[in-house]
């Protein structure tokens, strides 16, 4: 299963931190509650402690008194009597002390009864004695009676049946607590070794389960790479096998040019060759009719090779490799004309030529993209005095446009629609020769270099030839 | 060797050997005017092979106008092979070809040709090349002895 959903990951590290602080809460709680026990147990301890404490502070009380009246009787010292008077203030506050120290157990106020009761006996007969012995009577009898001493033991027997009792239920109470403190330590070390396993074991399972789903995301990614990879791989052989196949192709139309170019030719020039042969050598028994319609058959020859050539240059536009270097379109179109004027001597054209026209482009494909523009302007200009030829550039949105204009007959714009297809001609071949693949040369031209061509005309108003040239930005 | 002032032209179609003559003729071009039909033939001619055994020891044509496009062996390989050997390494070699392609012309130039001549459509325009071509290089051109090293 994947992680790819974040809520589920998020509850899952969630139970990760929330159970372990859980358990330990839990532990914490148990072990604060027996610890608590334990100190109870250990108070408890020490309460007996201290109410045996104040059993022996009884006894060595109740022994002062009695060894300070047996000192006084003996000797008559009055400085016997001291404890016996100390011990005898101070007995009242230590019973109540130890009947508090006595506190919750079972027979503290029948304890407390008979210790008191005895007491108060024992002064009875230690009082008749002291009396008896102020007065002169005879106390020694009445100690020989054992009285007083049988008094004392009796109370000396019921502090050791407490002292035994107390003793009994402290020793009780630290079995307790030290089982309690047993209980704490094993309890404890087995809670947290429970715990504990039991978190390693989630912890495990949980990181297994994080494991596994990272893993699946991770396969699912490694799927997806791979499919890229794949689909891209396949582009690419798809892109290769296209470009195979364009490659293939334009050989092909390259080896049909090149055919053209000269299996088509000479046939034509056989023509026009066997025609003039004709006319040279049996020239003398040819009719008027008969030479005319040979100089037909020599004109349709030679057309028809200017046609070659032309569909041959429209061909090789298309195919020839496009170059990106710094052309002077000025400096090309001044040596067009001077060729065009070269040609037709008799002409009588202004020319114009804006200078510095310098462009990024294929020097071969400009030169006959200004060749067929000139060429026209020269052609159309032939049947008017005052002949007007320019090249010059506008700049309009940052874009910059060169026009070739002339003020030749122009044509009537709404046959322009299908100037720049091929075979389409704006004149009657009476009027102006020409085979009508001039401006889809140059259109080609224009469009490899990735611009535009638009023409303005009308008819006797001369025409203008405006197109762009996109250079390449870098 | 002596200049044999022959013409040799190498060209399979019959209708261009029969213009080509007649364009020699009157342009008064008056050299013979010896055809093989293609490069195979055009070699064994130079070389006195084969057919042309006889030939071992007749001297080099003065001129020869190749095509391009032949049968078995083409104008570029013949002109490769002319220029391989020490005995026609100098022999001036036009191409007359209907081609105009760069790429025909790069390859021409490349191995060696004379001169690039494109056989125009209009016969008229055809003598004035024959005539230019055979004053040019029967006349006014000069050219070394064969088998001479350079």
């Amino acid at each position: 299963m994947p992680l790819t959903d974040p809520l589920r990951f998020r509850r899952l590290l969630l139970r990760a931190i929330l159970l372990p602080v859980g358990l330990l809460l839990v532990l914490a709680g148990i072990l604060l509650g027996t610890v608590n026990g334990l100190i109870q147990a250990q108070e408890k301890a020490r309460h007996y402690q201290e109410a045996i404490t104040r059993l022996e502070q009884v006894r060595q009380l109740f022994i002062d008194r009695e060894t300070g009246l047996r000192g006084y009787l003996l000797t008559g010292e009055p400085a016997f009597l001291e404890p016996y008077h100390a011990a005898g203030q101070q007995l009242p506050r230590a019973l109540e002390e130890l009947e508090r120290g006595l506190a919750g157990a079972p027979g503290q106020g029948t304890w407390m009864e008979e210790v008191r009761g005895r007491w108060r006996e024992w002064e009875r007969v230690a009082d008749a004695q002291l009396s008896l012995f102020r007065q002169g009577g005879d106390w020694l009898s009445l100690v020989r009676s054992g009285a007083a001493k049988a008094r004392m033991d009796a109370l000396r027997s019921t502090l050791d049946t407490i002292r035994a009792e107390e003793l009994r239920r402290a020793t009780r109470q630290g079995l307790e607590a030290e089982r309690a403190g047993r209980t704490v330590l094993i309890a404890g070390g087995l809670w947290t070794l429970a715990v504990g396993g039991l978190l390693a074991w989630l912890s495990r399972r949980q990181l297994l389960t994080l494991a596994r789903g990272y893993d699946a995301s991770l396969a699912q990614v490694h799927a997806q790479a791979d499919a890229l990879r794949a689909s891209e791989a396949r582009l690419e052989s798809r892109v290769a096998w296209r470009t195979l196949e364009l490659t293939a192709a334009n050989k092909e139309l390259e080896s049909f040019s090149y055919s053209v170019s000269h299996d088509l030719r000479s046939p034509l020039r056989a023509i026009d060759g066997f025609a003039q042969a004709l006319r040279e050598d049996e020239g003398e028994r040819l009719s008027a009719e008969g030479l005319r319609l040979l100089t037909r058959l020599q004109g349709a020859a030679t057309r028809m090779g200017q046609l070659i050539d032309d569909l041959l240059q429209l061909s090789r536009v298309t195919r020839a490799e496009l170059r990106r270097e710094p052309v002077d379109l000025s400096a090309i179109a001044t040596s067009v004309l001077q060729e065009l004027r070269q040609r037709e001597s008799g002409r009588d054209v202004t020319c114009s030529v804006q200078s510095g026209l310098s462009v990024r482009g294929d020097p071969r494909l400009l030169r006959v993209l200004l060749e067929n523009l000139l060429g026209n302007a020269w052609k159309f200009t032939s049947k008017r005095s005052g002949a007007h030829i320019e090249l010059f550039a506008e700049t309009a949105d940052g874009v910059t446009h060169y026009a070739v204009r002339d003020n030749g007959v122009g044509f009537d714009m709404a046959y322009a629609g299908k100037l720049f297809s091929p075979f389409q001609r704006m004149h009657k071949p009476s009027e102006f020769p020409g085979t009508g693949i001039g401006l889809a040369t140059v259109q080609r031209i224009v469009h490899r270099h990735g611009g535009d061509i638009s023409a303005q005309a009308a008819p006797g108003g001369g025409a203008t030839f405006r197109f762009t040239l996109q250079e390449a930005r870098a | 060797m002596s200049s044999s002032r022959i013409i040799l032209l190498v060209e399979d179609n019959p209708d261009d050997v029969d213009l080509t003559q007649r364009a020699f003729q009157r342009a008064g071009v008056t050299h013979p005017l010896e055809v093989v039909e293609d490069g195979m033939d055009a070699l064994d001619y130079l070389f006195g092979r084969g057919v042309f055994s006889h030939r071992r020891h007749e001297p080099l044509p003065s001129l020869v106008l190749l095509d391009l496009k032949l049968p078995r062996l083409g104008g570029h390989e013949v002109l490769r092979q002319i220029r391989a050997d020490p005995r026609t390494r100098f022999l001036p070699v036009v191409i007359l070809t209907s081609s105009d392609e760069e790429k025909d012309l790069v390859e021409s130039y490349s191995h060696g040709c004379n001169s690039y001549v494109r056989k125009p459509v209009s016969y008229n325009e055809f003598v004035e090349a024959a005539r230019q071509l055979g004053v040019y290089w029967l006349e006014l051109n000069r050219s070394p002895l064969p088998g001479v090293s350079g």
